[in-house]
């Protein structure tokens, strides 16, 4: 579905990264509730691609828009872009209901309120009886998905994956692909996945983009 | 936490940051600026000074700390293999020796010293007896010697410490390999292990010679004419009003030097942070066979004899009365020098001045340390200027800071006392926190940064609380460091102020050894307990 005025919902125009041995330059558009796979081996600057998207890295050249709004130049978290890290990420020193709480009191909402939404979306996602443990309890999967209710609670334009299923044991890892899978398409979240495996990628996205 | 509250608290840490900061650079640029004041009638002409006085100073101070910091590797290296690859009894002790050069308080150790090495102290009496002499045999604790056993002894947990936590993480695989080469034990100690170790070695030395270049309290205590340090030289140069500017002259020169040390030091951390890779712990053995038992028991044994020995000698001697003189009379258990402790007037007052000093330097150093660990994290590069900055007022000292600061405040004051030692103190309480923050994963404050619109909300969040026990043991060292200086409240000679350390530097002066032993285990046990909070934090972390 195009926007207003026929400009993509996201797309990143020659976004350029230069290292000293190598460069990685991109240029995609997704509509929005759409899901793109980067694909490529190691090394090659897929992580780099999203973390220039979610402004943690700054490119050397290009620029990136979301929702009619130029990014390029936003501090992270003003970009309304979550993000899902290989290792979850999740706040150590907090229980899973505060961890998934934290960008709502982040965004002024108060701490009473926080939590009760965040109880809402512990439900959404199985994760009632987590609320007060700790993350280092959890196991990996579980992880993941507290990962994932954090970032979607605070209802960002954009998601952005950094290889989240590869911490994972064979079997888990299937099960949470189908799952995130199933997720996107009910939610409705537009996605940027970025992996190395192919079978992920199938499953993942509506579109894969090979970064050679 | 409330965003004004959080702008406030920032506004102070940068507050805190500046008086630090300006703590640090003011009394070298004081000492600077009065070189090219006029030289008034009656004063010293500079050049001479720095021939008679400066460079034989200089070149004793040198002296004196390279061969401690050889002797601090001569010990601690043995030390090191031990701690790091076999396992005996003992071993935690030894590893736990590496607090004393931080915990306690030199002026401590120069007592321990004189009780244990002193012409009439308990080696001398020990082998006075068994070998029936009629004077002491060991004469040296008053010579360049006695300085460098002294600070070799004080100082070689330091280098013990740092080796061995580089030593057990060395990877087994490369050594296996040159054996399976054909090449013998000690060629692979040679040729694989010291130049692995290189980095740490160097680093832990050259911290070692900084230390001991900076040496006041041991070398005022041991040093002889023509042996003293450029500390101390430059202490009884700022006593004398006619000299000022030859003090500043020496205030200038042992910077200038000593910031050279820091920048090599900092080099040579940078070069150890590149073994980082070095992670998986090895596997330890125990002792086996004459050739590891015989040596490494001798080890122990001499250790536990010349440098606990002199540490349990303070509480001996706390615990101990002397009829007849020092040394020579009977000698017996009591309370007695605990009670005379106790009841002295001055003590009350030295205890709380030891503690609100202690706890207002902890606050001031750690805020200041806190705000400059989070604006590198906030700024996001490791470059190595950013990493060294922190280590630059460790090439002020205490007696140039102090002689500075009286330029600059000749009143003198308890502010001045405070804010002085909180530069002292500060590379110490940087280096835990940042050691803590260097522990949190990045995308830890990443995922943080993506869910917060404003980046304080990342700081006071999460990595502080992350780094609390880092925090925390910055502040310990901090009050460690304020509560063991004599060399500060001396050399700023403040009207009425004494705190524990100073109290017992003037016992000791004054040879009321038993009053001065009992102070030293009271200021050992407060400054001690802060090496137990930070161990344990490392051993917690991992």
């Amino acid at each position: 579905m195009n926007t207003a005025g026929g400009t993509p919902y996201f797309f990143v125009d020659n976004l350029l990264k230069k290292w000293t041995m190598q460069l990685v330059r991109v240029s995609f558009s997704l509509e929005k509730g759409e899901a793109l796979v980067l694909l490529g081996r190691s090394g090659i600057g897929k992580s780099t691609v999203l973390r220039m998207i979610a402004g943690l890295e700054k490119p050397d050249g290009g620029r990136i828009h979301l929702d009619n709004v130029d990014i390029t130049d936003l501090p992270p978290g003003k970009r309304r872009v979550g993000m899902v890290f290989q290792d979850a990420a999740l706040f150590p020193h907090l229980t899973v209901e505060d961890n998934i709480a934290y960008g709502l009191v982040s965004g002024g909402m108060s701490r009473k309120e926080s939590r009760t939404m965040a109880d809402e979306w512990l439900r959404r996602f199985s994760l009632e009886g987590f609320a007060r443990r700790r993350p280092e309890t959890l196991s990996g999967g579980e992880k993941q998905r507290v990962a994932l209710a954090r970032t979607l609670v605070v209802d960002p334009a954009l998601v952005l994956f950094d290889e989240p299923l590869s911490a994972l044991d064979a079997g888990l890892r299937d099960r949470l692909r189908r799952e995130l899978r199933s997720r996107q398409q009910e939610q409705g979240y537009t996605a940027v996945y970025v992996t190395h495996d192919a079978a992920d990628a199938e499953i993942l996205g509506d579109r894969i983009l090979e970064l050679t | 936490m409330r965003p004004g509250l959080m702008r406030t608290v920032s506004a102070l840490g940068g507050v805190s940051l500046v008086l630090v900061a300006l703590a640090a650079v003011l009394p070298p640029v004081a000492a600077g600026t009065m070189l090219f004041a006029p030289n008034p009638d009656g004063g010293h002409a500079l050049g001479a000074f720095f021939v008679s006085r400066i460079l034989p100073a200089l070149r004793f101070t040198v002296l004196q700390a390279v061969l401690s910091a050889i002797l601090a590797v001569l010990v601690g290296l043995p030390g090191a293999f031990l701690a790091a690859r076999r396992d005996f009894p003992g071993r935690r002790i030894l590893l736990s020796l590496s607090g004393v050069p931080l915990c306690v308080p030199p002026v401590v150790i120069a007592l321990s010293f004189v009780l244990f090495y002193g012409r009439s102290g308990v080696l001398n009496s020990v082998l006075m007896a068994i070998f029936a002499l009629d004077a002491p045999p060991v004469t040296f604790l008053y010579s360049l010697a006695g300085v460098v056993l002294a600070h070799g002894l004080y100082n070689f947990p330091v280098v013990l410490r740092t080796v061995s936590r580089a030593w057990e993480r060395l990877p087994a695989d490369r050594e296996e390999a040159a054996l399976l080469l054909g090449a013998g034990p000690f060629r692979v100690f040679r040729t694989i292990t010291m130049p692995a170790l290189a980095g740490p070695l160097v680093s832990s030395a050259l911290l070692v010679f900084l230390y001991c270049f900076f040496s006041f309290v041991i070398v005022l205590m041991f040093g002889t004419i023509g042996g003293t340090t450029l500390e101390v030289e430059l202490y009884q140069a700022a006593r004398n009003v006619t000299n000022l500017r030859g003090a500043a002259l020496i205030a200038v020169v042992e910077t200038l030097c000593a910031i050279g040390f820091v920048l090599l030091h900092a080099f040579t951390r940078r070069y150890f942070s590149h073994t980082r890779g070095m992670n998986v712990l090895r596997s330890r053995k125990p002792l086996c066979g004459i050739r590891e038992i015989g040596p490494g028991t001798g080890y122990l044994v001499l250790l536990a004899v010349f440098f606990i020995g002199p540490l349990c000698m303070i509480v001996v001697r706390s615990l101990t009365v002397t009829s007849g003189g020092q040394y020579t009379g009977a000698t017996g258990f009591a309370l007695s020098g605990w009670a005379s402790l106790f009841t002295l007037p001055s003590f009350y007052s030295a205890l709380a001045a030891t503690f609100a000093v202690g706890c207002a330097t902890a606050f001031l150093a750690t805020a200041a340390a806190l705000a400059f660990a989070l604006y590198e994290e906030k700024r996001g590069s490791e470059s190595t200027f950013m990493r060294t900055l922190p280590l630059l007022p460790l090439a002020v000292s205490s007696v140039v800071l102090g002689f500075g600061w009286t330029m600059l405040v000749p009143e003198g004051s308890v502010a001045v006392l405070v804010v002085a030692q909180a530069a002292v103190s500060w590379p110490f309480a940087w280096t835990q926190i940042r050691a803590s923050l260097d522990r949190i994963p990045k995308e830890i404050p990443q995922a943080a940064l993506l869910l917060s619109p404003r980046a304080s909300d990342v700081s006071f969040r999460v990595l502080v609380p992350l780094a609390r026990r880092g925090i925390l043991s910055g502040a310990g060292f901090a009050f460690a460091i304020s509560a063991g200086d004599a060399s500060l409240p001396l050399i700023l000679s403040l009207p009425e102020f004494e705190n524990l350390a100073l109290l017992l530097f003037r016992l000791s002066g004054s040879y009321r050894f038993t009053e001065a032993s009992a102070c030293a285990v009271l200021l050992a046990l407060i400054t001690g307990v802060v090496f137990f909070l930070q161990d344990s934090e490392k051993e917690r972390s991992s």
